[in-house]
């Protein structure tokens, strides 16, 4: 069920409706464990008891620890819920990928492979709530967090539907408290303005500028420097807008129904560094690596090259948690590399005597924001395209720039090629407006009734206009 | 924003009539064929090659009586958009040229959503005559286009301001094309556009084979069917009817290879044994430097080709049952 789809149109009335009718904390939780769970069945009724089994073993892992002082079983229960969620996810997602590179290693040496591949399908969302369920049974073993003796609030947490299939992935001590208070539905302007904006970001520019991109990855081989440029600022644009407007409407729903969700995106194209953008992409994700994988491993207190090492595996692992192909691990890798460099920046330029902290000047900071994103272009070509010859070939042309424009005058009408740009110039200028002024919905949300109703009026016309003649499923539903 | 995406629902069909799009010319030549003033007597269709390579003014000077013919030629036009134009045609056109390439019955897609609407919103509605035949030719998918309702199509049609920009900015920055006169010109609506360089055109020809690889010449049924109905359709408004084999570039020819051409010249022997039906064979006509790209002819390709398809039609006797 899509956000932006009749259905969930009338699955939101249906449970705002029962909502407003129910009005005592427990029975509104049912209500909302229920519709969560109904929201997931119309993906694949199946999968559901995945989210059952992953939310009873944590729950149950979570109460074990409960008052648990053993060390060694205390451990022991951390690595049963370790086994049963990584194992699901191993089977569910990586098997695939893993019997296909086995195969292939052994067809490499010589060997006979008599097996086939087994490909089973993705349970949508499953790494989102594997993460999730992780987090709260990490955090209880290391005592930042009490167990939850509510299984409903544990199973309303790890099911919540507005983030259950493509996060944010939210963290048991941020929302657990929240259960524990009186649940209140609200709203206002500006959450329905933010709604708006996710949908918009989804509908009007993330499916619109992804068709430009298609074409050209389809066939990266037979395109110039210049329109491989524009398709990866097009697919930059589409992911970005694609998977925020996810977060956007997802926070904006959640805080319909009485919960704040965290930031999933702080303008990441505007980052000046590796750390920086990481810091403003898929927040939740990459701050879940940090202190779970990263801080693990003994994070940057385990000198200069075990930092390097840290740094490089937590990408690797985050670029694999993508997907199950080896282009995303290639993304994460770059991503590592760029990590790495900048540390290894910083350490050069202290040894040498720069302050670690100084304000820059306005050139220095585009200069900055400049090269942070010809970083980041060339890492999503990585991940765009799954093979790695197309791979290669795309990304030779988009470093050595081939000065070509003859094909301008071959026509690419059929592309949308000027309305894939006048849409990347929009996009360009919102962010760069929400980056410096502020998020728009602020101000929208501010509007007196009458212009309120007449941006409204020209939203609606724009959206109608714009709207995608097919359904696109959003990208990270795949993860 | 209900109120706003119902009020671009109202106003969708009187914007897309306003506009400029890549389709305009279908307005332009579903216009042309409602008007009772223009009384053509013979018409050309086929797709951008026969835009670049058929003046209709030279085919027409070339012929006995200099009788009025109009190029009704579009971009991409395949051959059931064609037919489409058959019950559109005024009474007085009694020969029928149809362009057919060997694309055309092979791998064409034989009408698109997108394409369509825009048919739809400029006011064409198929007689059942025009809808059954194509329904009983190829099935669910195009009896599905067709007979979408008036508020789907109007819902569709929403395409077209996007589509604006792109024509726009090509307006704007390819000065060196005649695109008004691509849209709107009834006998030779050739954007006139300059010869590519060796470069470019190897460019253009790597595009090309890429997206049509090299492989063995297999019309498809449907396809070959189609021809037959609109043989049949020409006969029954008694209409000459003439398939136009167009002129392909030699370099495009020498890598497809003799047998491609060979395989295809037979399935229109084919056609032609079955429903009686003429063929004028320009396949071969054109040197290298009579075509200004890949595909398209040049201004000077265009005037032999007219003239050749006058000569066939004479040669043909097919001037000579007209005037019978």
């Amino acid at each position: 069920m899509l956000f932006y789809t009749p259905e969930f149109l009338a699955f939101s009335i249906i449970l705002l409706a029962v909502l407003a009718v129910v009005n005592r904390d427990t029975p509104r939780k049912v209500v909302l464990l229920l519709a969560s769970y109904i929201f997931y069945m119309w993906w694949n009724p199946a999968f559901v008891l995945l989210i059952m089994l992953s939310t009873g073993i944590d729950y149950v892992v979570g109460r074990l620890l409960d008052g648990e002082t053993r060390e060694k079983r205390r451990r022991l229960f951390l690595v049963v819920s370790l086994c049963s969620n990584l194992g699901l996810l191993a089977i569910f997602k990586y098997l695939g990928l893993f019997m296909e590179s086995a195969r292939f290693l052994a067809e490499l040496s010589g060997q006979e492979v008599s097996w086939h591949v087994i490909h089973l399908t993705l349970p949508v969302g499953i790494s989102f709530y594997t993460f999730q369920t992780l987090s709260y049974t990490l955090d209880v073993y290391r005592r930042v967090i009490p167990t939850t003796r509510n299984g409903l609030d544990f199973a309303l947490f790890v099911a919540f539907f507005p983030q259950l299939v493509a996060g944010p992935i939210v963290r048991a001590a941020d929302f657990l408290p929240q259960l524990r208070r009186k649940i209140k539905l609200h709203c206002d302007q500006r959450t329905l303005f933010l709604i708006l904006r996710g949908l918009a970001k989804k509908v009007l520019i993330a499916d619109n500028v992804g068709v430009f991109a298609d074409a050209v990855f389809a066939n990266p081989e037979q395109w110039p420097s210049l329109i491989i440029w524009v398709a990866t600022i097009a697919f930059a644009v589409q992911i970005y807008c694609d998977f925020s407007g996810y977060s956007d409407i997802a926070i904006g729903i959640a805080r319909v129904l009485g919960f704040e969700l965290s930031l999933n995106f702080d303008h990441p194209y505007m980052a000046r560094n590796p750390s920086d953008f990481w810091r403003r992409w898929h927040i939740s994700l990459s701050s879940w690596l940090r202190d779970y994988l990263y801080v693990s491993m003994g994070g940057n207190r385990v000198g200069r090259f075990a930092t390097y090492r840290n740094l490089m595996l937590t990408m690797l692992i985050g670029g694999l948690w993508h997907g199950a192909s080896w282009n995303f691990v290639v993304w994460g890798f770059l991503h590592g590399l760029l990590l790495v460099v900048h540390r290894y920046y910083g350490e050069l330029r202290r040894r040498f005597g720069a302050s670690g902290k100084r304000s820059m000047g306005p050139i220095a900071m585009i200069a900055s924001i400049a090269a942070m994103q010809y970083g980041v272009l060339l890492t999503w070509i990585a991940f765009r395209v799954q093979d790695f010859d197309q791979m290669w070939v795309a990304m030779k042309k988009f470093v050595i720039f081939d000065f070509d424009f003859a094909i301008a005058g071959l026509g690419l009408g059929g592309m949308s090629f000027f309305s894939t740009l006048l849409l990347l110039a929009v996009f360009f200028m919102l962010h760069l407006f929400s980056w410096r002024v502020g998020h728009i919905e602020r101000f929208l949300g501010a509007l007196s009734a009458s212009w309120a109703l007449g941006v409204c009026l020209a939203l609606g016309c724009t959206a109608y206009f714009l709207w995608p003649l097919s359904e696109v499923p959003f990208i990270y539903f795949q993860f | 924003m209900v109120i706003g995406i119902i009020l671009a629902i109202a106003i969708s069909p009187a914007v897309f009539n306003s506009i400029d799009t890549d389709l305009s010319r279908v307005r332009v030549l579903l216009r042309a064929a409602q008007n009772p003033d223009l009384a053509p007597a013979v018409v050309v269709l086929g797709n951008s090659v026969v835009m670049e390579g058929v003046d209709t003014r030279a085919v027409a000077s070339a012929l006995p009586g200099k009788p009025l013919v109009f190029n009704f030629s579009a971009t991409g036009q395949t051959l059931v958009e064609s037919f489409l134009y058959y019950q559109q045609l005024p009474a007085s056109v009694e020969i029928l040229i149809q362009m057919v390439a060997p694309g055309s019955l092979a791998d064409e897609t034989p009408l698109r959503d997108q394409k369509y609407n825009a048919y739809y919103m400029y006011g064409f509605r198929p007689t059942p005559d025009t809808a059954e035949t194509l329904t009983s030719i190829f099935g669910g998918a195009v009896e599905s286009i067709l007979g979408a309702s008036e508020l789907s199509q109007r819902f569709r049609s929403r395409w077209v301001v996007r589509q604006m920009v792109d024509t726009s900015v090509r307006k704007l920055l390819r000065a060196d094309l005649a695109l008004s006169s691509a849209t709107n010109d009834l006998y030779f609506p050739s954007s006139h556009a300059l010869a590519f360089s060796p470069d470019k055109l190897q460019r253009a020809l790597k595009l090309w084979f890429d997206r049509w690889p090299v492989r063995s010449y297999d019309a498809l049924p449907q396809h070959l069917a189609l021809v037959g109905a609109m043989s049949d359709s020409a006969k029954a408004s008694e209409r000459a009817f003439v398939l136009l084999l167009p002129p392909i570039h030699p370099w495009i020819r020498e890598q497809r290879g003799k047998e491609f051409y060979r395989e295809f010249r037979a399935q229109i022997a084919e056609l032609k044994r079955q429903h009686g039906l003429r063929v004028v064979d320009a396949l071969e006509l054109l040197d290298s430097d009579r075509f200004s790209d890949h595909q398209h002819p040049s201004d000077d390709g265009a005037r032999i080709v007219s003239t050749f398809i006058a000569q066939e039609l004479i040669a043909q006797g097919v001037i000579e049952d007209i005037a019978d």
